[in-house]
């Protein structure tokens, strides 16, 4: 009875990882830090940016377009490698402006 | 413009002969009817723009939030113990009760309880108001509602809390719409961030682990989880070498203000709070006084606070890490008893001294009982996307001030008691200690591991002191889990089966050691100790019942957006 009970749990971690293009959240908050802020802060090269800045929309046509600056340069693998892109448009459309989960920033 | 052209073509037109005047007149029609369907076109294009602009003004306002409905089976299990009616003629005053008067109890036997479902509806509305590129207004709404026709709060496993606007978007309620947040925020980028109104002060860290969410609230969880209202000023320390997003906050609030409504706007009225039993003797019963107390004159109580947030953000062990340090202090000043509020199963007495029945009441505060010092530190941790883990520790200590609350009964003790200026009253002081300071500890560990990113499995523990005490009305469920004073277990599957979609299952176990889990005053004990007094497995005296054990099985499902 007990057993039975847990096989459909058992099911739902064996299942296998959805196909899904979806990168790390963590990591991407993190490569999103260390790649793109040396630029996109107050004060610095490029304007500031948060996830806030945008809408999950614009974020994910900005991806998909893959063009980044001032003169039309690919986004990778210049400013980080294609994976590294994955985990930050991950982050950046989980906590988009109009996401379930805005970035706050210490509440 | 168009009028001027029309002018002049007129005056071109005038020195013209008569059949001209024909087609001048035609053509002046047409310009006429062109001229006003311009006009038309015109005043619709304004329209349009009105409704742009208008447009513009609501996207101002981001709205989101979640929506969730739970059901709650609830099983109790209470120890013996003696229930306390009331007081009663002393027939035979002696060397331990000189007094002519004695307490009645009832021995209560060991009992169960259970409320097989209780299904409850939650609808918060995340408002974020952009005023321009550094203030903005930030706000949730809030209805908690248990399903049927229950306006009274259930919570901290007892009856008998207050729920009033401090903790009422925490309890399961009513159908009413509260604003659980609302809060003018302006963020110098580079002194700091502040903010003034109700402020983000519930489902603090790490509550956001259970939750599966972002960090909901700026102190916490162990400090505080309910609805404050003040200002707040936070520092960025990133430019004193601290990591980025570092902050040191200080925030203070009112929690009870005196001079509003609580027994009319006048410095100073009495009451009659009970009987003085200081000069009656069983060969004096007449001694016995009617005790007539000042309770208008209170003062505000405040809370003043502090907080260091740090969050760490590294690689190390072929993956990514982010951590958070958070560590606060709040003092809290004046506090009073019994906030403003409703209870539902508040025996007050109907007459002084005497136990009263069981009703719906609406309360104030009676006295201020002195301050409190609270300690709180956290450390959580995420290991890349599917494992995190925390610890959190509190600890408060009470600088009573001699008071009690007014509520209930009310002499001085006989020697063997306490003695003179010892006050027994239903509700006591500060922590169950008028006269001593007493101290409390508590701490909350987590773990939660996602192994796919729709679905987590998390185990919690908490374990609170026996006079422990925070201003955690409840965490989302009708119980108060981080005020125990004992241990609570909880588990929990959350699986997001579809985008935004989650359906959660859990389980939470409480053992409660002692007695008044979520108050912040107790009586003092009649004879020994408090601790022992008051301990569940010693058959205590209590004016109302207090679980010793609970095990809630739960399974909700939510919706954000
Ligand atoms: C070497 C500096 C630099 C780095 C590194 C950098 N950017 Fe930029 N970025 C720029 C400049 C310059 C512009 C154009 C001017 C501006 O928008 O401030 C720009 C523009 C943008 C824009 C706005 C362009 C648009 O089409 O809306 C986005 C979004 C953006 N960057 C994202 C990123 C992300 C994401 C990363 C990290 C993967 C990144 N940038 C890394 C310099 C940089």
């Amino acid at each position: 009875m007990k057993i039975l009970a847990l096989l459909p749990l058992a099911a739902l971690l064996a299942a296998p990882l959805a196909a899904e293009d979806k990168g790390s959240d963590t990591k991407g908050k993190y490569y999103f830090k260390k790649n793109c802020k040396v630029c996109h802060v107050a004060g610095g090269s490029a304007a500031a940016l948060t996830p806030l800045s945008r809408t999950q929309a614009q974020w994910k046509k900005f991806f998909d377009a893959g063009v980044h600056g001032k003169g039309g340069e690919k986004l990778t693998p210049k400013t980080c490698t294609p994976a590294q892109a994955l985990d930050i448009k991950t982050f950046l459309m989980n906590h988009a402006s109009d996401s379930p989960q805005p970035e706050t920033c210490g509440g | 413009m168009r009028i001027t052209r029309l002018a002049l073509t007129l005056a071109f037109l005038a020195p013209l002969g008569l059949s001209a005047q024909e087609d001048v007149k035609r053509e002046l029609a047409d310009l006429k009817e062109k001229v006003a369907a311009l006009e038309a076109r015109a005043k619709d294009q304004e329209k349009v723009l009105t409704k742009v602009e208008t447009k513009v003004a609501q996207d101002n306002i981001a709205w989101g939030g979640d929506l969730r409905t739970r059901f709650d089976s609830l099983q109790l299990h209470y120890k013996p113990y003696q229930q306390f009616l009331g007081f009663v003629q002393n027939p035979a005053p002696g060397a331990s009760n000189p007094y002519p008067f004695m307490p009645v109890t009832q021995q209560m036997g060991a009992q169960d309880w259970s409320n097989s479902v209780e299904w409850s509806t939650r609808l918060r509305l995340r408002m974020t108001m952009n005023i321009s590129e550094h203030a903005k207004i930030m706000g949730r709404l809030t209805m908690f509602k248990v399903h049927g026709g229950a306006d009274t709060p259930v919570f901290n496993g007892s009856p008998n809390t207050v729920q009033n606007g401090f903790n009422d978007a925490k309890v399961p309620g009513n159908d009413v719409l509260r604003v659980e947040r609302a809060s003018f925020v302006y963020d110098w980028p580079a002194l700091g961030v502040l903010s003034i109104g109700r402020q983000n002060t519930s489902d603090g860290p790490p509550l956001e682990v259970r939750e599966g969410t972002e960090r909901q609230a700026t102190p916490q969880a162990l400090a505080v989880n309910a609805l404050v209202d003040g200002i707040g000023w936070k520092f960025h320390l990133d430019k004193l070498g601290f990591p980025e997003h570092s902050l040191l906050g200080i925030c203070y609030g009112v929690g009870f203000e005196s001079g509003f409504g609580g027994g009319g706007s006048v410095k100073n009225t009495y009451v009659p709070v009970g009987f003085n039993f200081t000069n009656a003797t069983a060969a004096n019963p007449a001694g016995a006084v009617l005790q007539v107390n000042p309770v208008a004159s209170l003062k505000d109580s405040t809370v003043l606070g502090a907080m260091l947030d740090v969050p760490l953000l590294f690689e190390g062990l072929g993956t990514v890490h982010s951590a958070n340090i958070y560590v606060g202090y709040n003092r809290f000043g004046n506090m009073t008893d019994i906030p403003f509020g409703n209870l539902t199963q508040f025996p007050v007495p109907a007459m002084p001294g005497m136990g009263g029945m069981p009703s719906i009441q609406y309360v104030t505060a009676t006295n201020n009982l002195g301050d409190m010092d609270q300690f709180t530190a956290t450390w959580k941790h995420k290991i890349g996307d599917t494992f995190t883990y925390f610890g959190s520790f509190g600890y408060i200590k009470s600088h009573p001030n001699g008071k009690t609350s007014q509520y209930g009964a009310y002499w001085d003790m006989p020697a063997q008691m306490g003695g003179p200026g010892y006050q027994l009253t239903g509700f006591g002081g500060l922590l169950g200690d008028a006269h001593q300071s007493r101290t409390a500890s508590a701490y909350y560990l987590g773990m939660r591991w996602d192994p796919r990113a729709n679905l987590g499995l998390g185990l919690e523990f908490n374990h609170g002191s026996p006079r422990w005490f925070t201003y955690d009305p409840a965490v989302g469920e009708p119980t108060d889990k981080l005020g125990t004073r004992g241990d609570v277990l909880e588990a929990y599957v959350s699986w997001e089966f579809v985008k935004n979609v989650i359906l959660k299952v859990g389980y939470l176990d409480y053992t409660y050691s002692h007695a008044f889990s979520g108050w912040h005053i107790a009586p003092a004990p009649m004879a020994g100790g408090w601790e022992s007094a008051y301990d569940l497995d010693r058959n205590p005296m209590l004016q109302y019942a207090s679980p010793a054990t609970m095990k809630n099985t739960y399974l909700s499902l939510e919706v954000r957006f």
